[in-house]
């Protein structure tokens, strides 16, 4: 047999294949490695005979040598006839018969399709070995990082300072909303202390400059009354001269730097006050647990007004209350009661003349008329029942006296009691006639001004107002007078105290008043009975109590000059 | 000197030298922290939190030069030997100077977030630390001689005999076997780079598949022995070639966290500087 075997060597650009025409004329063609093959095929995966190709009654007639096969149309076989157009696959090599030509018996293309190694560049194409990045390379995303970061935490913030900050703003109308004026929230180092929070993502409220601290000005724009801790011209070394409000005012730490609390702070002058303050006539201090003794500010003489300290538990003299009033505490407190006019007794419990103000911090001012009238009225007349004295004003008072008797006189309702035995009326009420003549009413006006200084100077008048009150002579009038009243409202004016915490105690823990026999008996408690609960800042087995839980730093009298601020 | 060596020398290499350095710094600034009493809570603002700061800044700086002083291929080898030792351990350093200088706040704020970026970074190095350790040892042992070329190759030519091999035994197997051969691949996206064993195997399955259900046969067929034989081994060179990959991903993956998130720091660093002294 002929036969035309037609090798496509290698494919043009044009998509047709380079080729070799080589004719072959032998009863048998043998496809192999072998060299006695017909045709010869180089690959080594192909078989030293492979394949045989003869004629049997007009068709070819294939024939897999040895153990080999061969596919025709995908079809794996060893022996098979084909026919014009059958595909052959021989390992690496696709054979196609063609149609015919004159003069061969068979018209055969052969290419090696799969070439050795092209396996391994396949298995190499779809693997991806290599390292290869999410998305970006390592110095994209270095990129993206720092890019954004820089937008985040540099560019937005600078643009909300420059269109949001306008100077002479106030704090209302600087603006509030809108993503790009809030971008520079992120530059906030920590939260607001929670009486600032109000000022929310308005930075610049207080940081006004960019680059520059805030200054007391901002701070003083509200908190006008934050005053020098010591006088300076006395106590230099306390001046707040030259210091900033930040130095100690700590912001956006929450609420724990804002003001300072700790004892430290201020123990470090006052464990040793006269190691910096000289001129001070402080008693040294550094925790709660060393407080000195109370040293309550008390009158020391009422012309002129002037005060004195003296330690609470100081023996000779003992410190008192020069307030004028007379008040025994214990009979008022007596456990069956005090008696009443009416004949009755009454158990009087300290918050019967104490009252707590609104706020429950202090007291109320003990009220005459609230308190005291009930049980001591200022009767002075048994023929008019009625009729008491205004308390508060003694002139007031010597006048309504005289008023009442003259009263009495002008309606004729009097006879001289000299005649009478009954002590608790000074004259008899008659039923007479009423003075009609200028001599009568003289006269009658004579009897009312002199029942009324009998009065004045007598058990109901000197006398039931000395209850209570120190009586002075006034030299100048030659009559008695009514001492002044100082009730002093705060005994440590340098400290605060607050009464309503302490609601649950009996009064009587702290102030000892029912041993109290007098008014000038001055009944604060040591400050032993408040270390019974209250113990310095370390305490475990205490109140936790510092400095600021009594004590204020800086003085509203003693104000800083605008100019320094 | 053996492999080990080259590999634990960063570690030893002058390095208790840093060593020493870092754990002095982080002891100084502990006792500092413990014994500073600043008025108010610990903050970056008073003395010794700016001090804190500004070494943590030029710790930060120092620490990021070194992506630099790395490719200066010019200087001595020895020399990175150093640095790569004083980066490692001042990095830990920095961790305690940044949180002491922090004073433990922590808020939804640029000066956070740069603290956890430092953070981030650190802990991204000290990953890439025990992967050095480690890894390169692992990738030794698993190579045992070969290159991943010539691994591939291999698996290739297996590929190629087992096909062969294959060609006489059932169309169900021939299939798997030509699937085998044209569909598996190593290597993949960085996940199946990471978890080889969890790809799904055209070579393993076609293995399962055969020693399954055509096991017995192969007391008969001679052809399905040799194939198992041939996929035994071809999966045991994927399982090394995936291994290699696997690691050499784990080699670099940790340093695509590292430069971006030291980079991302720088950013926040300046950010958070500027903020402070912007509105100061």
């Amino acid at each position: 047999m002929k036969v035309l075997i037609r090798h496509l060597l290698k494919k043009t650009r044009s998509g047709g294949y380079a080729q070799r025409d080589e004719d072959i004329e032998s009863p048998a063609i043998r496809f192999g490695r072998g060299s006695e093959c017909e045709v010869h095929l180089t690959d080594p995966r192909i078989l030293l005979i492979q394949l045989e190709i003869t004629e049997r009654s007009g068709e070819l007639y294939l024939e897999g040598q040895g153990d080999s096969d061969f596919q025709v149309n995908d079809q794996i076989l060893t022996k098979s006839t084909v026919k014009t157009g059958d595909k052959i696959h021989l390992g690496p090599y696709d054979i196609e018969v063609l149609d015919n030509e004159d003069g061969y018996d068979a018209v055969l293309t052969i290419e090696y399709s799969r070439p050795l190694g092209d396996e391994l560049e396949a298995f190499k194409k779809r693997s991806n070995t290599q390292f290869d990045s999410l998305g970006l390379s390592t110095r994209g995303w270095a990129w993206v990082l720092f890019i954004g970061i820089i937008t985040l935490g540099i560019l937005g913030p600078l643009t909300a300072y420059t269109i949001k900050y306008k100077k002479n703003e106030t704090v209302s109308e600087t603006k509030k909303n809108g993503i790009l004026a809030t971008a520079d929230k992120i530059w906030l180092s920590g939260p607001h202390s929670s009486v600032h929070a109000h000022f929310g993502d308005r930075c610049e409220t207080c940081h006004t400059d960019a680059f520059q601290q805030v200054g007391n000005k901002v701070c003083f724009d509200c908190h006008d009354d934050a005053g020098h801790h010591a006088d300076p011209s006395i106590f230099p070394s306390a001046s707040l001269d030259g210091q900033q409000c930040q130095d100690c005012h700590k912001e956006h730490n929450g609420d724990q730097g804002l003001l300072i609390t700790t004892e430290r702070f201020c123990s470090n002058c006052h464990s040793e006050i006269l190691d910096v303050a000289e001129n001070s006539k402080l008693k040294n201090v550094s925790n709660f647990n060393e407080h000195p003794q109370f040293r309550p500010t008390l009158i020391k003489t009422h012309q002129p007004l002037t005060f004195e300290r003296v330690t609470i538990d100081q023996k000779k003299p003992k410190p008192i209350d020069r307030s004028n009033l007379k008040f025994p505490h214990n009979k008022h407190l007596k456990e069956n009661g005090v008696r009443h006019p009416n004949g009755t007794r009454t158990v009087l419990q300290c918050g019967f003349c104490h009252e707590p103000e609104t706020g429950g911090v202090a007291l109320l001012p003990v009220s005459f008329e609230k308190h005291c009238a009930s049980c001591h009225d200022l009767k002075f007349e048994p023929q008019a029942p009625n009729r008491e004295m205004p308390h508060g004003n003694i002139s007031l008072a010597k006048e309504y006296i005289i008023g009442t008797y003259a009263e009495f006189a002008l309606r004729g309702n009097f006879i001289e009691s000299n005649t009478l035995n009954d002590e608790t009326s000074t004259f008899r009420k008659l039923i007479g006639d009423k003075p009609d003549t200028k001599e009568k009413k003289k006269a009658a006006l004579e009897w009312a001004e002199a029942k009324a200084e009998e009065i004045v100077q007598g058990r109901y008048g000197r006398g039931l107002c000395g209850e209570c009150h120190q009586i002075v002579e006034n030299k100048k009038t030659g009559r008695w007078d009514i001492a002044t009243v100082h009730v002093p409202t705060k005994w440590l004016p340098k400290s605060f105290f607050n009464h309503k915490p302490h609601k649950d105690r009996e009064c009587t823990t702290c102030h000892d008043a029912t041993k109290s026999e007098k008014a000038t008996d001055i009944l604060l408690p040591s400050i032993t009975t408040c270390q019974e609960c209250h113990g310095g800042e370390t305490t475990t087995t205490k109140v936790k109590s510092t400095c600021t839980e009594c004590h204020g730093f800086h003085r509203e009298d003693l104000m800083m000059p605008k100019e320094k601020i | 000197m053996s492999s080990r060596n080259v590999h634990d020398s960063f570690f030893i290499y002058k390095g208790l030298k840093f060593l020493w350095y870092a754990v002095a710094l982080a002891f100084i600034s502990i006792v500092l922290y413990i014994w500073h009493n600043p008025l108010g809570e610990p903050n970056g603002g008073s003395w010794l939190g700016y001090t804190l700061g500004i070494i943590s800044a030029v710790l930060v700086l120092w620490l990021t030069w070194f992506g630099v002083r790395k490719r200066q291929y010019a200087v001595s080898a020895t020399g990175l030997k150093v640095w790569l030792s004083a980066h490692i351990y001042l990095g830990l350093a920095l961790v305690v100077t940044a949180t002491l200088h922090s004073g433990f706040q922590i808020g939804w704020n640029i000066h956070s977030i740069a603290y956890i970026l430092m953070l981030l970074t650190v802990l991204s190095g000290v990953v890439g630390v025990f992967i050095y350790a480690y890894y390169p040892k692992l990738m030794t042992k698993n190579r045992a001689g070969l290159s991943l070329d010539e691994m591939m190759g291999q698996i290739s030519e297996l590929d190629q005999d087992i096909l062969k091999a294959g060609q006489q035994l059932p169309e169900e197997i021939n299939t798997a076997l030509l699937k085998a051969a044209t569909e598996t691949s190593i290597g993949g996206n960085i996940i199946e780079k990471l978890s080889p064993k969890n790809i799904d195997c055209p070579t393993l399955n076609a293995r399962n598949l055969i020693e399954e259900k055509f096991a017995d046969m192969g007391l008969r067929d001679q052809n399905i022995s040799k194939v198992i034989a041939l996929l035994a081994k071809k999966t045991k060179l994927l399982r090394r070639a995936r291994r290699d990959i696997q690691i050499k991903v784990i080699l670099r993956v940790w340093l695509f966290f590292h430069i971006p998130l030291s980079i991302g720091l720088l950013a926040a660093l300046f950010s958070h500087i500027l903020a402070v002294f912007f509105y100061w």
